[in-house]
């Protein structure tokens, strides 16, 4: 059986990957991508505290991450394509009207 | 073999992952992470959560990627360049360190009270009755919560995704403007040509 401290790791991998997305990329489309990583990251290390006790509570969390997710999708690309009208553009740079 | 199919589902869900960081057009992107969370679902496979697995394909990748993919073509995103600003290295190395510091002490095996332990504990088997028995019973209140909170996401795209009144105005104004000038240099043309 693989021990859970391996799935521990690629989980904590899996979301610094999606952390450094967010931080280096500048395309909305691609950060919203980065943010679905780390949310499956969290879901892998879910999983394995899971079965690691023996209790099915951490795959109830995951199923209610999995709908904050899809509800996020719907919210977060139709705030994208409403940040594409006024810019013509998906990059975050230009959206700092709020900037100091 | 478990540990090969967990070494495999590591590698694809890892490169991939890397790639759609590092890709500069955002449709590779998208691509790739379909792989990543299609190597998820066999990884919730392997840990004998049968119900997340098939969810994760249906949902994530059926659903979410599609819709992604779908407005990357809508707006024609462009390639992109990755940012190497000494700023962005810096928070990047910095969340990987920290991470990594606050993860360490779970990284030896020995952690927690686990069914290795208790051999008398049966294997748990994540599937569509065990969740669907402990979602009715013991998490009713989260479950609701849920399917309030996507009826909510759904009016509020609506609501932020139509497009307004004048929005419409302008783009029909600029499409005049374009039909105004092609009929004006159509006119120049015939009179060059009858002259």
């Amino acid at each position: 059986m693989v021990p859970t401290s391996m799935y521990l790791m690629l989980s904590m991998i899996l979301f610094v990957i999606g952390a450094i997305g967010v931080i280096v990329r500048k395309n909305a489309i691609v950060m919203f991508m980065c943010i679905e990583l780390m949310l499956n990251a969290v879901n892998i290390s879910f999983v394995a505290f899971s079965r690691h006790h023996s209790n099915l509570d951490g795959q109830i969390g995951v199923f209610i991450v999995m709908v904050v997710a899809a509800a996020e999708a719907a919210v977060g690309l139709a705030l994208i394509i409403s940040l594409f009208r006024s810019y013509r553009d998906v990059n975050t740079a230009d959206a700092n009207m709020l900037k100091l | 073999m478990e540990l090969v199919f967990f070494y495999i589902l590591s590698f694809l869900i890892l490169s991939s992952a890397l790639a759609v960081i590092l890709l500069p057009n955002p449709i590779h992107s998208t691509l790739s992470l379909i792989v990543t969370l299609v190597s998820v679902a066999g990884m919730f496979a392997l840990m004998e959560a049968h119900f997340l697995a098939t969810v994760q394909v249906i949902v994530y990748a059926g659903a979410v990627v599609v819709l992604v993919l779908f407005v990357v073509m809508l707006l024609n995103a462009k390639n992109e360049e990755i940012q190497r600003k000494p700023v962005a290295i810096f928070f990047s190395t910095l969340s990987a360190v920290v991470l990594f510091s606050i993860m360490f002490p779970l990284f030896n095996e020995q952690f927690g009270p686990s069914r290795q332990i208790n051999p008398a504990d049966k294997q748990i088997q994540g599937t569509a009755t065990a969740l669907g028995d402990l979602l009715y019973t013991q998490f009713t209140f989260p479950f609701e919560v849920a399917s309030l909170l996507i009826m909510a996401a759904l009016v509020g795209a609506v609501m932020v995704g139509r497009s307004r009144r004048e929005d419409i105005d302008h783009l029909l104004a600029d499409t005049e403007g374009e039909i105004q000038s092609v009929v004006n240099t159509d006119n120049t043309e015939i009179q060059s040509e009858s002259a």
